[in-house]
């Protein structure tokens, strides 16, 4: 096939895709509800006010004041391979909440209930059909509080905390204080110390020892209000041989302004534990001129702390403007296992600087990164990963796998995996590889009778199967069809 | 920032350029070094938080005094690659030595001669094109350089026999310092092989800096290798800036054994449809030093193919850095790009850092990298031994294996004999 035939065998697929592009970003809706907010702006009042709508301990509030003054001497990084205008901290609210305070679920805003059912969550426990055992318990997040916590009452009989973090400051202060900043160090880097000053909510979860969760934990974040910043903190402690599968959700209405989110999560797995962290990222993406949308800086590490330890990331990163994110293992224990799944697509004007760090300290430790990276439209994707081996670390093991898709010719693919090894017994593997969808693989699917759009979502599905293997059912299935909805409009 | 080494600060005391230097009738020249020095002092040295140079820390630099080459006679006995050689320049202490080059009988087509040579009478035209990526080190040799080799291909010859290009250093028991400009120029279809040996020997401190600017034109075809034994004491910082025009084909195998801070740049610009450029790394250094290697390719036309293989062992104390970079432009659709680097730690205290970066704005490219980072393979360690070679002889001869592949595209001869010298200079430290 010539060129001129290839080009236009090339056009035209592209054309026939277009329709693919009419499903749009289905939760940009807005939901009109009674909030109260913080002083506009960012100053040590700020961070007081947050503290004390919380009803803080002093410590809290000291923690959080020596964030913040840290944090004025401190520079946004800009190594990320992301272009933004600056971001105005000053020009944004730091806490917004529904005014109406709930005592139980069944008080919970029917307005509320409502914006979660349209979005497929469940927040009643009635939801459930008689006879069948609950499957999810869910943390729901409304912009600065959390709202509803579901199934509380029977995961406390088996020991399980699942709980705001905001609730937890008040009832196990000593777990808190224990293991808050433990692993994201209050001055870790510019965005986790923004939040530890002015962190509002997110979720807590303890599983005591030998414990396995009987349900999937789950929270559900929401930007709702205008103007309005999230910095959540969510916090999982994993005792000795207990098992937990948390996943986190997030979607944001559309708005023309870019609204900062800025979390940090941090895991600890002590001896024998087991943590598996999935992510389905959806915030609005801003549209199709790249106007608008979430800026996600978001940081998020696990400790392995204990021997036999596991931590695993799984993460479908398809909304958001700006993605700044990199889920990391610190596998201290001996014969402790990190984990990092990811599949990020970047549409539109959206950028994405993702990746994991795994550091490994203790011996035989094993780590497996697989990414799986998808361009589109204007879309920037970088792959960024450190795999770090420290001297005490016999026998370390990793594999890292880096794939990219570029579909059409105004996007841009980037991997920058670091390898760092101190140990001659570690062994690293690292491969990564650049590929578009070929006309070939088309061709051969609308032979067997599929349309243009499905073929492109066949093969970009089957690009990111290994990923998505790894997310639980219920999120498999949301994350497939949520990758077809977020390549539209990528063509033509 | 970093601090200079004294030698240096003397050189330049006060922002003034010495007047010892080559060509200071010129007054482009001269301008372009005044320009290029003032660019050095305000920058200075790069330090940690540059990404670049992340992995190599120039401190030890510091602690060293050198002192001007003096061109004295050098002590080595000079070893060839190949005895079928077409000409050799033999530079001492970054100088040309006309009594030791044999530059008499060149074929039709091949000029080589050196910048002093160059720079000498009223007339004479800037000959070295802008630098990708010309960092700090860049403006120090502008500032600085005193000589390099001047070789040119005219359009059409096709020059068969390889070019000889050996560096000596004298041996004295102060540190020397030098820094060397070299400008290898290849006309349209020309062709040509240059060998380069640069050897130190132990009792050798040196600090220098070598800026080689290379151009091919279109359908040119330039192989070169370059064999480095650096002494324990030697900072050396290289810059290879290649322009690849339409058709041409850049290989270069560049061998680095030992040294304290050695930092190889290699920028290549694939500018016309269907360049090719080629890139083999050998890295070896087992005492207490650092060798970076940094790979930018940079594919800039459609059709456009580069091939990189890279090895690194590291032992004793050292580190052995690779940053290798591939850069795809929009316009380059059909690209080829394929990186290799693998690394072998030969102790418990090496530390071997690779980051193989992968950039690219087309789609309908085939790209890939891999990289990998492990000790000798137990297994075929435990084969051999079974099968009664002792375990010395069996990690030699895994060593080797490892670095073979490397070598594999040479014809037979120059495959073994440069494979020998490294394993002879890897064992015995000879020279």
């Amino acid at each position: 096939m010539n060129t001129a035939e290839e080009l236009s065998g090339k056009a035209r697929t592209l054309s026939e895709l277009k329709p693919l592009t009419d499903k749009g970003y289905a939760q940009g809706f807005v939901t009109d509800i009674e909030q109260e907010f913080a002083p506009k702006g960012l100053s040590e009042d700020t961070v007081r006010f947050i503290s004390a709508k919380k009803n803080e301990p002093e410590w809290l509030l000291q923690w959080r004041l020596k964030a913040y003054r840290h944090w004025l001497t401190m520079t946004e990084p800009d190594w990320g391979k992301l272009n933004h205008p600056p971001i105005d901290y000053q020009d944004a609210y730091y806490y917004a909440a529904p005014k109406k305070k709930l005592k139980s679920l069944d008080e919970v805003d029917p307005q509320l209930l409502e914006t979660y059912k349209k979005l497929g969550i469940p927040i009643s426990e009635q939801e459930t059909l008689a006879g069948v055992e609950p499957r999810i318990a869910v943390d729901a997040v409304f912009d600065s509080v959390s709202v509803a916590t579901t199934f509380k009452k029977k995961l406390e009989d088996i020991g399980v905390i699942f709980c705001a973090i905001s609730e937890a400051v008040q009832k196990y202060p000593e777990l808190v204080q224990q293991y808050l900043g433990s692993v994201v160090p209050i001055y870790d880097n510019y965005f986790a110390t923004l939040n530890c000053a002015v962190f509002t909510d997110g979720s807590f979860v303890y599983i005591p020892k030998g414990v396995r969760c009987p349900m999937e934990l789950s929270t559900y974040f929401r930007i709702n209000a205008e103007n309005t910043g999230q910095f959540e903190r969510t916090l999982i402690i994993a005792d000795e041989g207990s098992h937990v599968s948390y996943l986190e959700g997030c979607t944001a209405p559309k708005r023309d302004e870019n609204q900062l989110h800025a979390a940090v999560v941090e895991l600890v797995a002590l001896d024998n534990a087991q943590i598996k962290y999935s992510t389905v990222q959806n915030w609005y993406p801003g549209d199709e001129n790249g106007k608008g949308g979430i800026y996600n800086f978001v940081t998020k590490r696990g400790a392995c702390r204990g021997d036999h330890s596991k931590i695993s990331w799984t993460q479908v990163e398809t909304g958001s403007a700006i993605t700044w994110k990199y889920p990391s293992c610190i596998l201290q224990g001996d014969h402790s296992v990190g984990e990092f799944y990811s599949v990020a697509m970047t549409n539109h004007y959206q950028q994405a600087d993702t990746g994991t760090k795994m550091i490994h300290i203790g011996k035989n430790t094993k780590s497996t990164i697989v990414s799986k990276g998808i361009s589109a439209g204007k879309g920037q994707n970088t792959y960024r990963g450190l795999v770090k081996i420290m001297p005490k670390a016999e026998g370390a093991r990793n594999h890292t796998q880096c794939d990219s898709l570029l579909i059409g010719d105004l996007c841009g693919a980037h991997t920058i995996p670091y390898i760092e090894s101190r140990n001659r017994t570690a062994r690293l593997e690292h491969e990564a590889t650049t590929s578009k969808i070929s006309e070939d693989q088309l061709f051969y699917c609308r032979q067997r009778g599929l349309s243009s759009e499905d073929a492109v979502g066949l093969i970009v599905n089957g690009f990111c199967k290994e990923v998505l293997n790894e997310l639980p059912m219920e999120f498999a299935v949301e994350a497939q069809k949520l990758l077809s909805i977020s390549l539209e409009g990528s063509v033509g | 920032m970093q601090s200079i080494p004294t030698y240096l600060s003397q050189r330049i005391a006060g922002g003034v350029l010495p007047a010892d230097l080559p060509g200071q009738q010129h007054a482009w020249l001269v301008q372009k070094r005044e320009a290029a020095l003032l660019r050095f002092l305000n920058n200075g040295l790069p330090t940690a938080q540059d990404e670049d140079w992340r992995y190599t820390h120039l401190r030890a630099i510091e602690k060293e005094t050198f002192h001007l080459a003096d061109q004295s006679t050098p002590t080595q006995t000079i070893e060839h690659m190949t005895q079928d050689f077409c000409g050799s320049a033999v530079f001492v202490d970054g100088i040309l030595s006309k009594t030791l080059s044999k530059l008499d009988n060149l074929p039709a087509g091949l000029s080589v001669s050196c910048v002093r040579e160059k720079l000498k009478g009223q007339q004479a035209d800037d000959f070295f094109p802008a630098m990708i990526g010309a960092d700090s080190w860049h403006d120090l040799n502008t500032a600085l350089f005193d000589d390099g080799a001047v070789i040119d291909v005219a359009a059409g010859a096709v020059i068969e026999k390889p070019l000889e290009v050996i560096c000596l250093s004298t041996k004295q028991n102060n540190a020397t310092a030098y820094h060397a400009k070299n400008s290898i120029h290849l006309g349209e279809n020309a062709s040509l092989k240059i060998y380069k040996s640069k050897i130190s020997n132990a009792s050798h401190v040196i600090f220098s800096t070598h800026m080689n600017h290379i151009t091919l034109q279109k359908g040119a075809k330039l192989q070169r290798i370059v064999l480095s034994k650096h002494a324990d004491t030697t900072f050396t910082f290289v810059h290879d800036d290649v322009l690849i025009h339409e058709g041409a084909v850049f290989e270069k195998t560049a061998i680095n054994l030992g040294g304290k801070i050695i930092r190889q740049k290699t920028t290549m610009n694939l500018a016309g449809e269907n360049a090719y450029a080629g890139m083999n790394i050998l890295t070896h250094t087992a005492q207490d030093g650092t060798t970076d290697a940094l790979v930018d390719m940079r594919h800039n036309a459609p059709h456009t193919q580069s091939k990189q293989l890279i090895r690194s062992l590291a032992g004793g104390k050292a580190r052995a850095v690779f940053q290798g970079k591939i850069t795809v432009a929009q316009i380059a659709q059909k690209t080829d790009a394929a990186q290799n680097h693998q690394g072998m730690l030969l102790s418990d205290t090496a530390e071997i850092d690779a980051k193989p970066t992968l950039e690219i704005y087309a789609d309908d490219v085939k790209c890939s990298h891999g990289n990998t980072c492990g000790a000798l393979d137990e297994t075929a360690l435990f084969y051999l031994r079974s099968r009664g070679i002792p375990k010395e002889e069996a990690e030699r001869l895994l060593q080797q294996a490892f670095i073979a592949e490397l070598f594999e595209p040479f014809e037979e001869s120059l495959r073994d004999s440069l494979m020998q010298r490294i394993t002879d200079i890897i064992e015995k430290g000879a020279a």
